[in-house]
């Protein structure tokens, strides 16, 4: 997965308008990642993990930028 | 001997609690937004004066009113609750007495919640396999919404009370039907997540437990209320619940399309959603009944089998797998071919 379609793929999870996933987007400034939403990250990281989330992994995502770097540790990202 | 499932009953309190009422108090989501984000339209919340064993008797009555269960045979009874009436005494045997059970059937509380079901249905198992119990009247009762502080969106908008009562029965051996195999999980780490932390002996209620902070999500409670991390919550289940239908597939010896429907505890639609995705078995094996009760914690899977027998879904030969997941962390699950 690219990066682009990680931010589409959680923008569109979230409901919200890819342009908005910042690096330091976060629950504060993207009305639409509130706690419902926080969910839904959770579980688009977990479908394009090969292994799937364990209860070690996620700590909350403050920031896009604290998920792309989450998504690259676990191999998510190939760019 | 193997057990069966002989009859089921399940009550519902009386006072609804819609979307709106919870739209207007809490301001935060419209109705139909409440509905979007957790599948519920309504659930039924206990009376003041009305208990977790008041729910689960009005259940067992409704067995013996039908004359599908004679009190007589009861040789133990079982009680699942964390609403219990008391600290002590356990309610077990308040209920065996309200009932005019024997007195020579054994009884006991057991505080599991949204695995209880599934654990309940091991217990009595094990009671009649091992010939202490032919008759077990098993009752679930959960009044969490005297847990809920009503400013907290979180809890108030999911949570339901309820009772159920179901009859496991000794059954000739060579029957294909009854309980089978069972799967379990436990992880403590996961107790903080879903808790009232003050009330009982670890942390009284006190002034101080009583103070109410607004968490960053707008919701209000006090260490007196119910609490649940809902992230981790969700986290959790999406990790051990695939894995733990896996692993009862391989002890049953069984494939998804051996499997009619698999009953997960109604946690709410999201959850089910999610779990849909990551489960082997097609979205339409598995029912959703929470639209008009809400997560009735332990009594979830009994709702949705008297739902699903009510509605001539279920039959005798039909084989069921039930998850039962949450509070605890622990999981419970089970194989059952319905009698």
């Amino acid at each position: 997965m690219t990066l682009e379609e990680l931010r589409n793929r959680i923008a569109e999870e979230l409901n919200a308008d890819p342009a908005s996933l910042t690096a330091d987007a976060g629950p504060g400034t993207v009305p639409e990642w509130d706690s419902m939403g926080a969910l839904g990250i959770i579980s688009v990281l977990d479908r394009n993990m090969k292994e799937g989330l364990s209860l070690e992994d996620t700590e909350p995502f403050k920031s896009f930028a604290a998920i792309v770097a989450f998504a690259r540790q676990k191999g998510i990202l190939t760019d | 001997m193997q057990a069966i499932i002989e009859a089921l009953e399940i009550h519902l309190p009386e006072r609804i609690v819609t979307n709106q009422e919870l739209a207007e108090r809490l301001g935060k989501w419209t109705a139909e937004e409440i509905f979007r984000k957790t599948g519920m339209r309504e659930r039924r919340f206990a009376a003041q004066d009305e208990c977790s064993s008041d729910l689960a008797i009005a259940a067992a009555r409704k067995l013996t009113a039908s004359g599908r269960l004679n009190p007589s045979d009861v040789d133990y009874v079982l009680f699942c609750t964390q609403s219990p009436d008391y600290f002590l005494p356990q309610t077990a045997p308040i209920i065996q007495d309200r009932l005019g059970l024997p007195r020579t059937c054994g009884s006991f509380d057991f505080n599991h919640g949204c695995a209880g079901f599934v654990a309940g249905l091991s217990i009595a198992k094990g009671l009649i396999a091992s010939s202490q119990a032919r008759c077990v009247l098993f009752l679930t009762g959960e009044t969490y919404s005297k847990f809920i502080n009503p400013k907290d969106g979180s809890v108030a908008t999911l949570f339901g009370d309820a009772g159920s009562a179901t009859v496991v029965r000794a059954c000739d051996t060579n029957t294909p039907a009854g309980i089978g195999e069972f799967v379990f999980g436990s992880d403590g780490r996961g107790a903080k997540n879903l808790i009232v932390p003050a009330g009982a002996l670890r942390k009284p209620r006190s002034e101080a437990t009583a103070i109410e902070a607004t968490d960053s999500d707008g919701n209000t409670r006090s260490e007196n209320d119910l609490y649940m991390n809902g992230r981790d919550v969700f986290r959790f289940a999406i990790v051990e619940v695939p894995k733990t239908v896996k692993a009862l597939l391989e002890k049953a010896r069984q494939t998804p399309d051996d499997i009619d429907y698999l009953i997960l505890h109604q946690a709410n639609r999201y959850m089910l959603d999610q779990l849909a995705q990551r489960l082997p078995v097609p979205k339409e094996k598995i029912p959703y009944e929470f639209e008009d009760v809400g997560n009735t914690v332990s009594c979830t899977i009994p709702i949705t089998l008297h739902r699903l027998q009510g509605r001539g879904e279920l039959r005798s030969g039909s084989r069921l797998l039930l998850v039962g997941f949450g509070v605890g962390y622990s999981w419970a699950a089970c194989t059952l071919t319905w009698a």
